[in-house]
């Protein structure tokens, strides 16, 4: 919205983005991009998360280079010096930041490392199942039909399988040896994924769906049609871009979910395995000594916390900024 | 009001005297919305008649006005027109092309031809575009002015023609009043030069001071593309400002078209007399005491209509003959088609329209007058 900004955030935002387009000389409206961006930094929580979720991710990314920076020993090397003289982990201190583990491996080494993993399997299932979800609401409520009949009752059919029954399952079958079909299915990340994914696309789906049974009735779509569109235009430019607050809010309370839910299965046997780090395991592990050994918990559960809440952020001023009606501009 | 003003040069006469084909042929057009019962296995347990076996031509250049109550069917034969549902049966012949039977790549081409304006200024618009990417949709859609900026301009002039400020391409429809609204759903319509508009009660949503503008501009549009005009509307007054000629719709048939004119002066038709004596007159106690004939009831259900002809259950004139045999559409008087065993005689009409009349006989140099003018001579010659 350009009415009602003040001539001060004006320039400030000319200033910063150095890249307003002029017409026969004279000043552009905002595209919708510009107005996007403009929104999204009225938001200082949505700043400080999307700083926060920087650090995150280029901490995991650089992970052998922070903890060398840092002088951590890394994240698989158990120190029994570490360990105090009744075999017991110690707390935080110079030589470990945020102390250690049972067998003395350095925590701050291991948050840093468990964040790739937390990281991958969070982002890749969280776009696998919007992805998958988004699509199949799309075209079950916008054919309907026996389009609709189909996904709607497969959606059923999924959401009768409880995700930690199926984890289970394929624990106990196929975390020995090879794993099971010849080797395809083993525990691992991609397990990880695949399972989070399969029982969770359906409530995208639904949601999706929902709306898109409302949209589809407005003179809009109506309108494209009479232009001759074609179904894949009304679908995806024309009902998509008013799906963007449901997809957006799905996703980021979606995240940090993955996220436990990759801590679970990892528990569980299914997800990444001993020695490698992940937040959720770390916390899954830390539980039997929570009383003597706080900082074990404390650390991974700090930075699952705070990485949810910045996605939480971020997500909610993208809903906010790309909303055309949002009154913050 | 400038409602009432009729730009001169678009009389009736005009559109009928060039022996060019009709633009619009349709023929016998059927659209039973099926009523269904069950889940899985649908049975089909009745229908819906909105439009039932209509038949109309619409003429190169003129405007056809088409009238009736709310669930008459008004909407879906626009939306018939323009293949936004798919006919049960019957024809509709754009400019020789069977529009129910054109497949996929001849419907695009045949968009390019006809082009709708909608209702609902508020939900005809994505609001979560701007509205030059609005605009612009139908050169996107038929891949034409492939280069952004050509685009644009073409969108500013379009912008500039319907009487918004081509500067503001890059605000979303939440940003515009109605008026601005159904301005930008207009520039979207004309953008392929279209030869067919079909305006689906474009005004209704409107302020009266608004609907004036709009009803100018599309006149104006329609004069200097020469845009052949298919206007559906409630509000009677709109329609002769409007429209050439009128088709009046009531449970999904056609009982009435004529010349406006003849139309608003000499009704044939009971329901098109009942309509216009409902029509509210600007000076009450100037004019003539007239006998509104109002309708009593309601309007039938359009899942199970009335036998033969629809109206006779509310009809003062009904008898015998009209529930038994329906009445076809035929030339009563002039260029006025009706569909009715009894058409309203002169005196009849006079009691429900004091105002008309006043040049039946003559009507086709009719148009110049306008309603006020009509109401005063006719009380002052009484």
């Amino acid at each position: 919205m350009s009415v009602g900004i003040s001539d001060f955030s004006l320039e400030e935002a000319e200033a910063e983005t150095g890249a307003v387009e002029l017409v026969s000389g004279e000043i552009a409206a905002r595209s919708p991009w510009e107005l996007f961006l403009r929104r999204f930094r009225e938001d200082k929580f949505a700043i400080a998360g999307l700083a926060f979720l920087l650090v995150v991710i280029l901490a995991a990314i650089f992970a052998p280079l922070v903890c060398s920076l840092v002088g951590a020993p890394g994240p698989y090397r158990a120190d029994q010096n570490a360990l105090d003289i009744f075999g017991q982990p110690t707390g935080p201190s110079s030589a470990h930041l945020f102390g250690v583990d049972q067998i003395g491996r350095d925590v701050f080494s291991r948050v840093i490392y468990g964040a790739r993993v937390s990281l991958i399997v969070a982002l890749v299932s969280c776009v696998l199942t919007s992805a998958i979800g988004v699509v199949c609401g799309l075209l079950a409520g916008y054919y309907r039909g026996w389009v609709d009949t189909v996904i709607s009752r497969t959606v059923d059919a999924f959401l009768a399988i409880p995700y930690l029954l199926l984890a289970i399952g394929l624990a106990s079958a196929c975390s020995f040896g090879n794993g099971c079909v010849g080797g395809l299915i083993k525990p691992g990340i991609p397990v990880v994924v695949a399972v989070i994914t399969f029982t969770s696309w359906t409530y995208p789906a639904r949601i999706i769906r929902g709306q898109v049974l409302s949209l589809r009735e407005k003179e809009f779509v109506d309108a494209s049609r009479s232009l001759g569109a074609s179904d894949f235009r009304i679908v995806f430019k024309e009902l998509l871009p008013n799906l963007t607050a449901p997809i957006v809010v799905f996703a980021t309370t979606f995240l940090p979910q993955a996220i436990l839910y990759e801590s679970a299965l990892s528990f569980l046997g299914v997800g990444v395995q001993p020695p490698t780090a992940s937040w959720g395991q770390m916390i899954a592990d830390a539980s039997n000594n929570i009383n003597t050994q706080w900082w074990y918990m404390l650390f991974p559960g700090l930075a699952l916390l705070f990485t949810v809440l910045a996605f939480n952020f971020v997500g909610d001023a993208m809903t906010d900024a790309l909303n055309p009606r949002s009154k913050r501009a | 009001m400038s409602i009432e003003e009729r730009p001169a040069g678009a009389g009736p006469s005009g559109a009928s005297a060039n022996g060019a084909p009709p633009l619009i042929e349709v023929r016998n057009l059927v659209k039973h919305f099926p009523i269904t019962r069950g889940i899985v296995f649908q049975k089909q347990i009745g229908a819906v008649k909105a439009v039932d076996d209509i038949s109309f031509e619409v003429r190169r250049g003129e405007t056809l006005g088409i009238v009736g109550e709310t669930g008459c069917g008004k909407s879906t034969t626009a939306k018939l027109l323009v293949r936004l549902l798919d006919p049960t049966s019957g024809q509709i012949v754009f400019d020789g092309q069977d529009v129910g039977a054109a497949n996929k790549d001849e419907l695009k081409a045949l968009h390019r031809e006809m082009q709708m304006v909608f209702q609902d200024p508020y939900s005809s618009l994505n609001p979560r575009k701007t509205v030059g990417s609005i605009i612009s949709e139908p050169f996107a859609i038929h891949g034409l002015l492939k280069e952004s900026g050509e685009r644009r301009k073409r969108v500013q002039e379009l912008m500039d023609r319907v009487g918004l400020n081509p500067e503001h391409f890059n605000r979303y429809p939440h940003e515009f009043s109605g008026g601005q609204r159904q301005r930008i759903g207009v520039a979207r319509a004309i953008a392929l030069e279209p030869k067919l508009l079909v305006a689906d009660e474009p005004v209704s949503a409107l302020d009266v001071s608004i609907q004036a503008q709009v009803l100018n501009l599309l006149r104006g549009l329609q004069r200097e593309m020469g845009l052949t005009l298919i206007f559906i509307a409630h509000d009677l007054s709109v329609v002769r400002h409007m429209c050439d000629r009128v088709a009046v719709m009531y449970l999904g048939k056609v009982v009435e078209v004529a010349p406006s004119d003849e139309l608003y002066s000499f009704p044939r038709h009971p329901y098109t007399g009942a309509l216009l004596s409902a029509v509210p007159v600007a000076r009450p106690h100037g004019g003539r005491r007239r006998d509104r004939q109002l309708l009593t009831g309601d309007v039938p259900s359009p899942a199970n209509p009335p036998r033969a002809c629809r109206f006779h259950t509310r009809c003062p004139k009904a008898q015998e003959v009209c529930s038994q045999e329906e009445p076809l559409l035929e030339l009563k008087s002039g260029h006025d088609l009706a569909a009715c065993h009894f058409p309203l005689t002169e005196a009849e009409v006079r009691l429900r329209l004091p105002t008309g009349l006043s040049g039946t006989a003559a009507s086709t140099n009719a148009h110049g007058t306008g309603q006020i003018a009509d109401q005063s001579s006719s009380s002052s010659s009484t």
